[in-house]
C-alpha cells in the first residue's frame, strides 16, 4: 500500500475504488440521468404523450418542434420517451423493494432455523426459479390484472425466490458467530436475533447487488409490456411502444428504435453500477 | 453410468411432483371463469354448465388434481378446452422450432463465447480485453426482443437479405437456414456475452494453478498448455452457467419467436394465456419444468466428458 492511502478511512477507500472504475462511474451518472428525467418529466417532455394530432403523423426526427419525431396517431416520441422513463424506474425499485421485503426475511428465517424449515423453503425457491422468469411473469399478471402495481408485485414475487437464496447463505455464516451466540446467551428471541443481528449483516450483501436485479426487473417490465400485458396503451412504457413501433420498422423506424435505445441504456447503465459495486464489496471479482 | 442415469432420474421425481403441483394450483388461482371466456359473454347458463361438466371443472379440486397427476403420469396433455384438440399435436408441432431455435442459439453462443472469453483472459487488461468485455456487458444489458428488432431493421427492413417474418421452415435447406438465421442470431448473441463472460473468469481464475505451471516447466508448447491443460478445465463453469441460464434462454427464444413472427412454443402460450385455456396452460408448464429437469441432467452428465475426474458410479 502506498503512504498516499494509510490515513483514508475504509469508506474513503470504498469510494476511492468505486471512482477508479470508469464504467461504474459512468453507469453512476446515467442512473442519476434517468432519475432526474423521469422525476422531471412533466417538465422536461416538449409534449403531452398522449396527446394525438392528426395533422402530425408520423413526423420523422428533426421536424420542427418534433426532435424524435411522431406516432401514427400524432404523438411525441420524445415525449412518451421521457415519460416512459417514470413507468421503467418505478416498476424496477418499487419491485426490487417488495421482494426483497418477501424474500429476504424468508432466506433468513430459512437459514436461520435450518433443518426441516431451511429444506421446505429452499426447495420451494429451486422450484420457482426452476421456471423461466418470463412464464411466471406472465402467469402472475394474467392472475393479477394489468397495471403498474399489478406489475410491480408480479415482478416482485418472481424475484422474491433469488433474494431468499442471497439472505439465507451468509445467515448461515451468521448463525454461529460470536455476538449471535451472545445474544442467545443473554435470552435473546429467536425473532429477535434474526431481526436486529442477523438482517442488518445480511444486508450488505443484498445492497450491493440490488442495482443488477433493478435492471432485471426492468427486463421483465419491458418484456411484459411489449408482450401487451404491462402498462396498459396509451399510457407510455418503452416495451409497448417497441412493440406499437414494429409495425412501422419500414416507414418510421424511429418510433421502435427510440425506446429501445432507451431500454437498452437504462439496463447497461444499473448493470454498471452494479458490477462497480460489487467490485467494492469483493475485491475478488475486480476486472472479472 | 447407465445407474447413475437411472439414479438421476429416480431423483428428479421428487421435485418433479413439486412442480407440477405448483403449475396445478398456479392454474387454478388465474381469476376468471374459463367456461365464460371460451364459450363467450352470451353463452346460456345450460350451456355454461355443460361445458363445466364436461370439462370437469366442476368435481372438487382434490378430484382435479388427482386426475391431472394421473394423466400426465401416463403421458396424456389432455385435449384443449378451446380447440378441442390433444394439446400434445399442438405441442409437438410447436416444440421442435422452439428446440432447433434454442439450440442454434446456445451453438452460435458457444462458439463465439468460448474464443471470445479464452482471447480476452489471455489478453487480460489490453485494449482487446476491455472490448470483449464491454460488448459482453452490453449484450447482458440487451432484452431479447429489443436484439431481435434491431437485427431485423437492419438486415431485413433495410439490407433485405432475410425475411422479415421466419415461417421456421423452407423448401431446401438454404432456405431453412435463411429463416432460421436472424432468429438464431439474436439468440446467439446474448447467449455469446453470458459464455465470454464466464470462459474469461474461469479461465483467469484457472491459469494460475500450479499445474499450469508444471505444464509450462515440463516445456509443453504455450498454445497446448491454453487449449489441453486450462481451457478444458475452464469450461466446468461454462457448462454450469448454460445449464442454469437454460430457463433464461427459453424464455428468450419465445420473445424472440414473437418478434419474427416465427411458429413455436410462443404462440401456443400466449394463445393460451389469452383464451385462459387452462388443460393447454397447464400441459406447457409441465412441458417447461420437463425440460428444464432434462437439461440439468444434461448437463451433469455432460461434467463426465469434459473432466475425467467425475466418475458416475
Amino acid at each position: 500500500m502506498t503512504e498516499a492511502k494509510v490515513g483514508l478511512s475504509p469508506a474513503q477507500r470504498k469510494l476511492r475504488v468505486f471512482l477508479r472504475n470508469r464504467a461504474a462511474v459512468a453507469g453512476a451518472v446515467l442512473v442519476i440521468l434517468l432519475v432526474v428525467v423521469a422525476v422531471a418529466a412533466p417538465w422536461l417532455a416538449p409534449h403531452d404523450p398522449v396527446r394525438q394530432s392528426a395533422a402530425n403523423r408520423l413526423k420523422p426526427p428533426g421536424t420542427e418542434n418534433y426532435l424524435l419525431g411522431t406516432d401514427r396517431f400524432g404523438r411525441d416520441t420524445l415525449s412518451r420517451v421521457v415519460w416512459g422513463a417514470r413507468v421503467s424506474l418505478q416498476v424496477g425499485v418499487a419491485s426490487v423493494l417488495l421482494g426483497m421485503a418477501i424474500g429476504v426475511p424468508a432466506g433468513i428465517i430459512a437459514g436461520y432455523k435450518g433443518g426441516r424449515t431451511d429444506q421446505v423453503l429452499m426447495r420451494a425457491v429451486d422450484v420457482a426459479l426452476s421456471f423461466p422468469t418470463l412464464v411466471l411473469g406472465l402467469i402472475i399478471v394474467a392472475l393479477l390484472g394489468s397495471g403498474v402495481w399489478k406489475m410491480i408485485l408480479a415482478i416482485a414475487l418472481v424475484n422474491a425466490p433469488q433474494f431468499a437464496r442471497v439472505a439465507r447463505g451468509p445467515t448461515i455464516a451468521l448463525r454461529d458467530a460470536e455476538f449471535v451466540q451472545a445474544a442467545r446467551a443473554l435470552g435473546t428471541s429467536d425473532l429477535r436475533i434474526m431481526f436486529r443481528h442477523v438482517l442488518p449483516n445480511v444486508m450488505p450483501d443484498i445492497i450491493t447487488v440490488s442495482s443488477l436485479w433493478v435492471a432485471s426487473a426492468i427486463r421483465t417490465e419491458a418484456n411484459l409490456s411489449f408482450l401487451g400485458l404491462g402498462v396498459a396503451p396509451p399510457t407510455p412504457s418503452w416495451g409497448n411502444m417497441v412493440r406499437e413501433g414494429i409495425d412501422f420498422l419500414g416507414r418510421a423506424p424511429w418510433l421502435a428504435i427510440a425506446p429501445a435505445a432507451a431500454i437498452f441504456l437504462t439496463i447497461l447503465a444499473f448493470n454498471m453500477l452494479g458490477d462497480g459495486l460489487r467490485d467494492i464489496a469483493d475485491p475478488r471479482t475486480r476486472g472479472e | 453410468m447407465h445407474r447413475y442415469v437411472l439414479r438421476r432420474l429416480l431423483a428428479t421425481i421428487p421435485t418433479l411432483w413439486l412442480m407440477l403441483t405448483f403449475v396445478f394450483f398456479l392454474v387454478r388461482i388465474v381469476p376468471g371463469d374459463p367456461a365464460m371466456a371460451i364459450l363467450g359473454d352470451s353463452a346460456s347458463a345450460e350451456a355454461l354448465e355443460r361445458f363445466r361438466q364436461q370439462m370437469g371443472l366442476n368435481d372438487p379440486l382434490p378430484v382435479q388434481y388427482f386426475r391431472f397427476l394421473a394423466d400426465i403420469a401416463r403421458g396424456n396433455l389432455g385435449t384443449s378446452m378451446v380447440t378441442g384438440l390433444p394439446v400434445k399435436d399442438q405441442l409437438m408441432r410447436a416444440l421442435p422450432y422452439t428446440l432447433e431455435l434454442t439450440g442454434a442459439g446456445v451453438l452460435i453462443g458457444v462458439v463465439l463465447g468460448v474464443p471470445l472469453g479464452l482471447l480476452s483472459g489471455l489478453k487480460q487488461n489490453s485494449w482487446l480485453d476491455y472490448l470483449i468485455r464491454a460488448v459482453s456487458l452490453a449484450g447482458l444489458s440487451v432484452p431479447a426482443f429489443v436484439l431481435a428488432v434491431v437485427l431485423m431493421m437492419v438486415f431485413s427492413v433495410q439490407l433485405g437479405w432475410f425475411p422479415v417474418i421466419s415461417s421456421g421452415s423452407g423448401a431446401n435447406l438454404v432456405e431453412h437456414l435463411r429463416q432460421l438465421f436472424l432468429p438464431a442470431l439474436t439468440l446467439g448473441l446474448i447467449m455469446t456475452a453470458y459464455v465470454a463472460r464466464v470462459t474469461r473468469s474461469s479461465f483467469l481464475n484457472v491459469f494460475h494453478h500450479d499445474y499450469i505451471r508444471t505444464a509450462r516447466a515440463k516445456g509443453v508448447a504455450e498454445p497446448r498448455v491454453v487449449v489441453k491443460h486450462a481451457l478444458k478445465n475452464a469450461l466446468i463453469p461454462v457448462i454450469t452457467m448454460v445449464g442454469l441460464y437454460a430457463g433464461v434462454l427459453l424464455g428468450s427464444s419465445v420473445m424472440t419467436e414473437i418478434v419474427f413472427n416465427r411458429p413455436g412454443l410462443s404462440g401456443l402460450i400466449v394463445g393460451a394465456m389469452s383464451r385462459r385455456d387452462y388443460t393447454a396452460l397447464q400441459s406447457l408448464l409441465v412441458v417447461f419444468a420437463l425440460l428444464v429437469v432434462v437439461i440439468n441432467l444434461i448437463t451433469d452428465l455432460m461434467y463426465g466428458l469434459v473432466d475425467p475426474r467425475i466418475r458416475y458410479d
